[in-house]
């Protein structure tokens, strides 16, 4: 039996009271956002929603459902996330495997980790990353997504970590055994490293999911916009000095639809949301632990 | 082993070596490649013969023997752009148009909205990667003249424009066109705009004055009066005292709801805006009269008559508390309905008006109207036919407001499509356009006679008599607040009619401190006044002033009179 003391009941409900309104000022918004979307565009216009909708009504999700431009780039968001993880997924579990070999393994190790280190400090520019990818013919393509970002090295150096953390007995064993790097990478490493591989997968299919500014300067008409840009879009507040034109004024319409960007924001979030609870259960230590003897 | 050992090494060191230096030449080929491909480009797409011939035989309208090519980008605007049954960006009424009358072929670059446009522009722009013809804002237009990236219109433009383009252009009395010279060289067409819709109105709620008893303000001391009564007369009738005087948003200026420009040019200071002073132009916002404002301003806020909290609160954030009820009076634009009008739907009690500024020394208010021309239409040097940009500005304005136009089919539609909004480029309009329209619209409500208004002007008309008979939904309500007796646009035009305008006397294209300075100058401005409304000494603005010149609005200041002393 643990002894609860005065300090320990003190520090137990401070704790839970902590811990909950941290978590509350986390979900808040995104009820309040729910609510809205299920609310009359009058009351979500004069902010008199809470997280309770106000005068409940579908109309926002109908607008949705009737909006072509959406799912449009909600299937390009798809594609994008199913073509690009799992070559990502590949490129660095490779890179990361050659990388974590001991020095005496593998010579020029040093060398491929600055190599590796230099471009995650210093970046080319965005000019400079821009004319490459046009200049190799990848603009206005899925590729201009997705090779670009093939590499990340944070993520390859987090999978390298991992892979040194392994006890070096078990790769030794395969070797006996007469495996080659690909099995040992195949049979050994990868099913010992679901934790890392659950975590860089889903560092991967959120930095794809919610980057923006990548579909805005490489494609070339909104209809190829992936969601999180066409979602910019909607969302961005509007440069008001730009409204001095009557024209303007006629879309303006569209500004006071709170209810359209509330309901298109979590439609968005939701797969993100849902993706969560299911790499929830990788997220556990200590695979390895008892796997080598004495 | 040792063997295999050394040789993996040396194969490692090896690719090593060659990934470097791919990635080194990596860095330098791009440059080679673009130049390459847009000369390419350009002979491709324009045969010279053609051109040759072009030149020889030529009008405003003059079609082209040999179809040419025109390359674009597009801004879509802030929604979709939507099309009648078949068409397309690529295929629509002036893209056939451009073809049948001029033999132009319309290849779009890139096409994106609104709001990312400027973002995607100033990329091309960086990278050199230019359409023919594009849409540029000023600052946009003096990186491409400092990058040579503009084709000189300076004998280009006179030869092929048509009377009515001319007369487009040269509305505001040529400054439009000299904001576009450099160096003596015209480098650009100016989208002349009349300035005149950035003029303020105050914008009043009018249920809440009748239960109050009170009248429509004229003067600054009706003004702060009703201030007072909104604050404390309880004007929504709930018993708590929730309601403020005038609402403020946390910018203070620029935005045009809810902003300050107006409060201001009651008392006769013009913020950000240059104007004539002793012969020489002086800066509007460290001018003695906006202290005087400050002062007032300070005033209302000691009295609970401004939120307490505005400093945290952005133009859309007060909307929200304006349509809630919180506010009974705003300094704002013409359109500032738009943003309460489904407000106006929930609540049909709700009632505003716009009034003209009100007068602080017994003379009418004059409004600040800054400079009308914000885009210009910038024509690549490397263009083949830059003449056929001209034309095919000649035939917008002809077809969408000129003697022979057909604004059903060009401009708006029957069914409500907005075809002006497919033309290359967009956004040249007669700058009265909508006065006129303001007028007229009136009339026809007072008169019931709409047989003398165009298409455009009817469906204004048609909006605002629906919100008349208590339909005030899509925007119709809003209309009428524009449009109709008594709306915005009759309160402007009416400054514009009795002289009651003051002008931004400044131009011409940013100039070196400007672009490099004004910023910081804004912000210096914001926090400093924030401070003095809020309580700090009103005396505190004499340090600003000198502060402001220090941090280069003197050397501002001296480009801008040196720019003067040239017109």
């Amino acid at each position: 039996m643990k002894k609860t003391t005065i300090g320990r009941k003190v520090f137990v409900v401070f704790n839970y009271t902590f811990l909950t309104l941290m978590a509350l000022t986390c979900l808040l918004p995104i009820l309040n956002q729910l609510a809205i979307s299920f609310s009359s565009s009058g009351a979500a216009t004069a902010g008199e929603v809470g997280i309770i909708p106000v005068n409940f009504t579908l109309d926002a999700y109908k607008y949705m459902a009737s909006k072509a431009a959406f799912f449009d780039s909600l299937l390009v968001s798809f594609q994008r996330v199913f073509i690009a993880v799992p070559l990502s997924m590949l490129v660095s579990v490779l890179a990361a495997y050659a990388l974590s070999k001991q020095n005496h393994e593998f010579a020029a190790r040093k060398y491929y980790i600055w190599y590796f280190v230099i471009p995650m400090m210093f970046t080319g520019g965005l000019i400079p990353t821009y004319m490459i990818v046009r200049n190799t013919g990848l603009i206005n393509s899925l590729g201009a997504l997705v090779i670009p970002y093939l590499v990340n090295v944070f993520n390859v150096l987090l999978l390298m970590n991992f892979f040194r953390s392994i006890p070096k007995e078990l790769e030794e064993a395969a070797q006996i055994d007469g495996a080659g790097h690909l099995r040992v990478l195949l049979s050994v490493i990868l099913p010992v490293s679901a934790p890392v591989l659950a975590t860089v997968t889903l560092f991967f299919i959120v930095n794809h999911w919610n980057s923006w500014f990548d579909g805005l300067i490489y494609m070339n008409s909104p209809e190829k916009y992936h969601l999180q840009t066409y979602l910019q879009t909607m969302v961005i507040s509007r440069d008001l000095m730009a409204m001095e034109s009557l024209r303007d004024v006629r879309t303006s319409g569209t500004i006071s639809d709170a209810t359209g960007k509330a309901a298109q924001i979590f439609l968005a979030a939701l797969p993100i949301l849902l993706i969560y609870p299911f790499l929830q259960k990788y997220f556990t230590t200590g695979i390895v632990m008892g796997s080598v003897k004495g | 082993m040792k063997k295999l050992v050394k040789l993996f090494k040396s194969v490692a060191v090896f690719t090593l070596a060659i990934v470097m230096s791919a990635s080194l030449i990596g860095c330098a080929k791009p440059e080679n490649t673009t130049k390459e491909s847009s000369t390419k480009d350009n002979t491709t797409t324009t045969p010279s013969a053609s051109s040759e011939e072009a030149t020889a035989a030529d009008g405003p309208f003059e079609k082209y023997p040999e179809p040419i090519i025109i390359t674009s980008v597009k801004n879509l605007g802030a929604g979709s752009l939507d099309f009648p049954e078949g068409d397309s960006i690529e295929n629509n009424v002036w893209t056939r148009k451009y073809k049948e009358d001029l033999n132009i072929d319309i290849d779009l670059l890139w096409t994106t909205n609104e709001q990312q446009y400027d973002q995607k522009l100033n990329i091309a722009i960086t990278s050199n990667d230019l359409p023919d013809i594009m849409v540029v804002k000023n600052t946009q237009l003096k990186m491409m003249y400092e990058n040579d990236q503009l084709m000189d219109m300076t004998e280009i433009l006179p030869k092929y424009w048509a009377d009515f383009t001319r007369e487009v252009l040269e509305a505001d009395g040529g400054d439009g066109l000299k904001s576009a010279t450099f160096d003596g060289k015209l480098m650009a067409i100016p989208a002349v705009g009349t300035g005149l819709m950035s003029c303020k109105v105050l914008w009043v709620r009018t249920d809440w004055l009748e239960k109050l008893g009170l009248e429509a303000p004229k003067t600054v001391e009706d003004m702060l009066k009703v201030s007072d009564a909104f604050t404390n007369r309880d004007p929504d009738g709930n018993g708590v005292k929730d309601t403020f005087g005038l609402a403020v948003h946390k910018d203070l200026f620029d935005g045009g709801y809810a902003s300050l420009e107006g409060f201001f040019n009651a008392y006769n200071a013009y913020p950000n805006i240059w104007i004539k002073k002793d012969n020489a132009l002086a800066y509007g916002t460290i001018q003695p009269e906006a202290k005087t404002a400050l002062a007032a301003l300070q005033d209302l806020y000691a009295k609970g008559q401004i939120d307490p909290e505005f400093g945290v609160k952005d133009a859309n954030k007060v909307n929200e508390e304006v349509g809630a009820g919180k506010f009974g009076m705003f300094f704002g634009d013409f359109w500032n309905m738009a943003w309460l009008n489904d407000v106006k739907v929930e609540h049909p009690e709700m009632e505003w008006i716009p009034i003209a500024i009100p007068s602080y020394d017994g003379s009418p208010a004059k409004a600040g109207k800054s400079f009308g021309t914000g885009s210009y239409i910038a024509i690549n040097k490397n263009c083949k036919n830059p003449e056929a940009i001209v034309k095919m500005i000649n035939l917008q304005l002809e077809k969408s407001y000129g003697a022979t136009a057909e604004p059903t089919v060009y401009n708006i539609t029957p069914e409500g499509y907005g075809p002006y909004a497919y033309a290359i480029p967009t956004g040249l309009e007669p700058g009265m356009k909508n006065f006129t329209a303001a007028e007229k619209v009136t009339e026809a409500i007072k008169t019931g006679d709409s047989s003398k208004l165009n298409a455009e002007e009817k469906n204004y008309y048609d909006m605002s008599m629906l919100a008349i008979s208590g339909d005030y939904k899509n925007n119709n309500w809003h209309q009428l607040k524009m449009f109709g007796p008594d709306g915005s646009l009759t309160v402007i035009n009416k400054y514009w009619a009795d002289g009651n305008v003051v002008s931004d006397a400044f131009y011409g294209a940013p100039t070196e401190t400007m672009a490099e300075k004004l910023s910081t100058l804004k912000k210096q401005t914001l926090t400093d006044f924030t401070a003095i409304i809020m309580g700090a000494s009103i005396d505190d603005f004499d340090k600003f002033v000198t502060n402001w010149g220090n941090l280069g609005g003197k050397a501002m200041t001296d480009e801008v009179n040196a720019w003067y002393a040239e017109q």
